[in-house]
C-alpha cells in the first residue's frame, strides 16, 4: 500500500531528447521536483497515513454499529466531553496568557528576559509524565500549599495549560517581532487611546498567528495523557479524559472500542484544526 | 499653527541625537528638515508629534506648551515613511479611522471620507485594501488619513523616498499645491536637497543633531553659512582654493584666468561636466550647457583657462552677516554654533 515511487516523467520520454541546455535544465528540475514529492508522500504514508488507516480499519472492524456503540457509551461521552471542555478552557486561557507572555518577551526589556525566553520551551522538552508527577505533588493530596485539585476538571485544565503554553507564545512571538510600531503610532496620532490601538491595530495583526497557535494547543490538549493521568485520578464518568479512557479500553483487550473513541477524537481534532486554519488564513489574507 | 522648538535635546542611551535644537516654524509654512541620514531629523519630527519623548527643552504649538502632551492629544497629522497602512482595513476605513475615534456620526464620516478620497484622487479605490495599492496611492491614502482629523500641523517623514522617480516628481508638486491650498503648517523630513529646494519655502539643515542653518532655499543656496551647508545643498568645486558652484565657473581665453588641463568630459543630458586639473594637479570641475560644450569642442588633454562667471554668486565669505533679511523675514544663520563644544556623534537615526 506504499505510495508508488515517482515515475519517469512521461513528457521527457515522449519528446525527442532535450537538445538545448534550457530544455535539459527544465527536465532536471521536473525530476528533482518529482523526487521531492515522492519522498514527502512516502514519508507521510509511513508515519501518518498508514497508522491512521490501521486505526480507522480497527475502529470499523465490526461495522458502523459497533463503532457508534463504542463512541456513544456514557463513559466514552463523558470522557470526550471532559476532554473537550478542559482543552477548550486551557487553550482559551493560554491564548490570553500566551499573548501576554509573547508581548512581554518582545516589547519589554527586563533582567532575566533571555532566561524566561528559554524557559518557555521547557514544557516541550520535559516528559509529560514528569510534569504530571510535579503537578500531583504540588496540587495533590500532599500539596505543600494545601491545594488539592486532583480529580477535578481544574486539575486537568492546569496540567494541559502547562503542556500547551509554548504553542501560543511561539506562534505569536515572531509576528509581534516583525511588526513595526508605525501603524500603532499612526493610530495614536489619529487620537486613539492605547487600548483602542491594541484592539483595532495590534490585535488584528496578531490574530492569524494567535489562532494558529491556539488551534495547535487545542489539538495537542485533547490528546494529552502523561501530564493529566496522575492529577485526574481517572474516575470514570467524572475525571477520566479521553486519552486515559482509550488506554483503559486498550489494556482490557477492547482494542476495537479504543480505536473507535480514538477515531472520534481524531475527527474532532481535525475539524477544529481546519476551522482554525481557514479562519487564520482568511484573516491573514489582507495582510500583504 | 506655529510651532516653536526650544532647546530640544534628545539622547538615545548615551548618544546625543539632538543637541539644543531651537527653531520657530511660522504658521502656514512648508518647512523641510534637511540633513544626511543620522542627523536626527526623523527623531525631531517624531518628537514634535509626541511619538518620542525628549530629554530637555520644550515644544509649543501656537504658544501652548505640549511637551508632555501625548501624541493622541496633539492633533498633529503624521505620515510615516512606510505609510504605515492599517492593512486589515479598507482604504475608506483607513481614512475613517481618526473620525471613528472622534465618534463622528456614521453618515458624516461617509461624507468626509468621500471628500478626502476625492481630494487625494482615490475615489475609485475606497473598497480596496492597502496591499492592492501602488506606492504612490498608499502615500496619498496615508495623507488623506492624516488630514481627516483636520490637524493643525502636518508632519511628513521622508514622504517620497520609497517612490520611483516619476511618481515622486508628480507627488511633490501635488503635495506642494495641496499644502498651499489648505494652508496647513507642514514640516517635511528629507535627505534629498533637490526635493527640499523644490517643495519647501523654508529649509532647516540638520547635521549630527545640530541646526546648521535656517533660511529660504534661495538664501541657503547662495549664501550658505558654512562648508557643510554649501556642500550639502549643491555641488561645489574649488578654484584657487576658493569654493564655487561648478556652474559659476567658465572657460575663457588664455591669460584671462587660471590655467588648467581638461582631464575628462562627461555628458549628462543637457549638462556637460568638464573635469580639469590645474598646474598643482588639483582636480576640479566645471558645469557647462551642452551648447557651450559643443562650441568649445573640448578634448581630453586640452589646455584651458578658468575664471569665475560674471554676476556669479560669490562663495561663502566673511561679508555674509550672521543675520540676514529675505522678503522681510528674519532668519538667523547658526554659524555661531560652531564655537560650541565639539559635538558628540549621534547614533544612526
Amino acid at each position: 500500500m506504499l505510495a508508488a515511487p515517482p515515475k519517469e516523467t512521461p513528457i521527457a520520454q515522449a519528446k525527442s531528447p532535450p537538445s538545448t541546455g534550457r530544455q535539459l535544465r527544465r527536465v532536471n528540475r521536473r525530476r528533482r521536483r518529482g523526487a521531492a514529492k515522492g519522498l514527502a508522500v512516502t514519508y507521510l504514508s509511513l508515519l501518518v497515513l498508514i497508522p491512521l488507516a490501521a486505526l480507522v480499519t480497527n475502529a470499523f472492524n465490526h461495522g458502523l454499529g459497533s463503532f457508534w456503540r463504542a463512541v456513544t457509551q456514557t463513559e466514552s461521552i463523558d470522557a470526550l466531553r471532559l476532554t473537550l471542555v478542559c482543552a477548550f478552557i486551557a487553550s482559551a486561557i493560554n491564548a490570553v496568557a500566551g499573548l501576554a507572555t509573547a508581548w512581554v518577551l518582545v516589547r519589554d526589556r527586563f533582567v532575566g528576559q533571555g532566561i524566561l525566553n528559554a524557559i518557555i520551551d521547557l514544557p516541550f522538552a520535559l516528559p509529560t509524565v514528569v510534569a504530571g508527577v510535579i503537578f500531583y505533588t504540588l496540587y495533590g493530596p500532599l500539596s505543600p500549599f494545601h491545594v488539592d485539585i486532583t480529580g477535578t476538571w481544574i486539575g486537568i485544565t492546569v496540567a494541559i495549560m502547562f503542556v500547551t503554553l509554548p504553542f501560543t507564545v511561539r506562534s505569536v512571538q515572531p509576528v509581534l517581532e516583525s511588526l513595526t510600531f508605525n501603524a500603532e503610532s499612526a493610530a495614536s496620532t489619529l487620537g486613539a487611546s492605547p487600548a483602542r490601538v491594541f484592539r483595532t491595530i495590534t490585535l488584528p495583526a496578531l490574530m492569524p498567528a494567535l489562532l494558529t497557535g491556539t488551534g495547535l494547543a487545542f489539538a495537542r490538549a485533547i490528546g494529552e495523557y502523561g501530564s493529566v493521568v496522575f492529577i485526574s485520578n481517572n474516575l470514570p464518568y467524572r475525571s477520566e479524559v479521553a486519552s486515559s479512557y482509550i488506554y483503559s479500553l486498550a489494556v482490557s483487550d477492547q482494542t476495537n472500542s479504543a480505536a473507535s473513541v480514538a477515531v472520534a477524537l481524531l475527527v474532532i481534532a481535525l475539524a477544529l484544526l481546519i476551522i482554525f486554519n481557514v479562519t487564520a488564513q482568511r484573516l491573514a489574507r489582507n495582510r500583504a | 499653527m506655529s510651532i516653536s522648538l526650544n532647546g530640544v535635546t534628545k539622547y538615545f542611551g548615551r548618544d546625543l541625537v539632538l543637541d539644543d535644537v531651537t527653531d520657530e516654524v511660522p504658521q502656514g509654512s512648508l518647512t523641510a528638515l534637511l540633513g544626511p541620514s543620522g542627523s536626527g531629523k526623523s527623531t525631531l519630527l517624531r518628537i514634535i508629534a509626541g511619538l518620542e519623548p525628549l530629554n530637555e527643552g520644550h515644544i509649543e504649538l501656537n504658544g501652548r506648551d505640549v511637551t508632555n502632551v501625548p501624541a493622541r492629544d496633539r492633533h498633529i497629522g503624521f505620515c510615516f515613511q512606510d505609510y504605515a497602512p492599517f492593512r486589515q482595513l479598507s482604504v475608506a476605513d483607513n481614512v475613517a479611522y481618526g473620525l471613528k475615534v472622534q465618534r463622528m456620526p456614521k453618515a458624516q464620516i461617509r461624507q468626509e471620507v468621500d471628500d478626502l478620497l476625492h481630494l487625494v484622487r482615490l475615489e475609485a479605490f475606497a473598497d480596496r485594501y492597502p496591499r492592492q495599492l501602488s506606492g504612490g496611492q498608499r502615500q496619498r491614502m496615508a495623507l488623506a488619513r492624516a488630514l481627516a482629523i483636520k490637524p493643525d500641523v502636518l508632519l511628513l517623514d521622508e514622504p517620497f523616498a520609497a517612490l520611483d522617480a516619476q511618481v515622486r516628481g508628480e507627488l511633490r508638486g501635488w503635495v506642494r499645491s495641496l499644502q498651499r491650498e489648505l494652508g496647513i503648517t507642514t514640516i517635511l523630513v528629507t535627505h534629498d536637497q533637490a526635493e527640499a529646494m523644490e517643495i519647501a519655502d523654508r529649509l532647516v539643515i540638520l547635521n549630527e543633531g545640530r541646526i546648521e542653518q535656517v533660511g529660504t532655499p534661495d538664501t541657503m543656496y547662495d549664501k550658505p553659512a558654512n562648508d557643510f551647508v554649501q556642500g550639502f545643498l549643491g555641488p561645489i568645486t574649488t578654484l584657487n582654493g576658493v569654493a564655487y558652484r561648478p556652474h559659476d565657473i567658465e572657460l575663457c581665453a588664455p591669460d584671462e584666468g587660471v590655467a588648467a588641463t581638461v582631464t575628462d568630459v562627461i555628458r549628462l543630458g543637457f549638462e556637460v561636466r568638464v573635469v580639469v586639473s590645474d598646474c598643482n594637479g588639483t582636480s576640479s570641475w566645471v558645469q557647462l550647457t551642452h551648447d557651450e560644450a559643443q562650441r568649445l569642442n573640448l578634448i581630453v588633454g586640452e589646455h584651458v583657462s578658468l575664471r569665475v562667471r560674471m554676476g556669479a554668486k560669490k562663495n561663502r565669505g566673511p561679508e555674509i552677516p550672521e543675520v540676514f533679511r529675505i522678503d522681510g523675514d528674519e532668519f538667523t544663520s547658526s554659524s555661531d554654533q560652531e564655537e560650541r563644544t565639539p559635538f558628540a556623534k549621534g547614533s544612526q537615526r
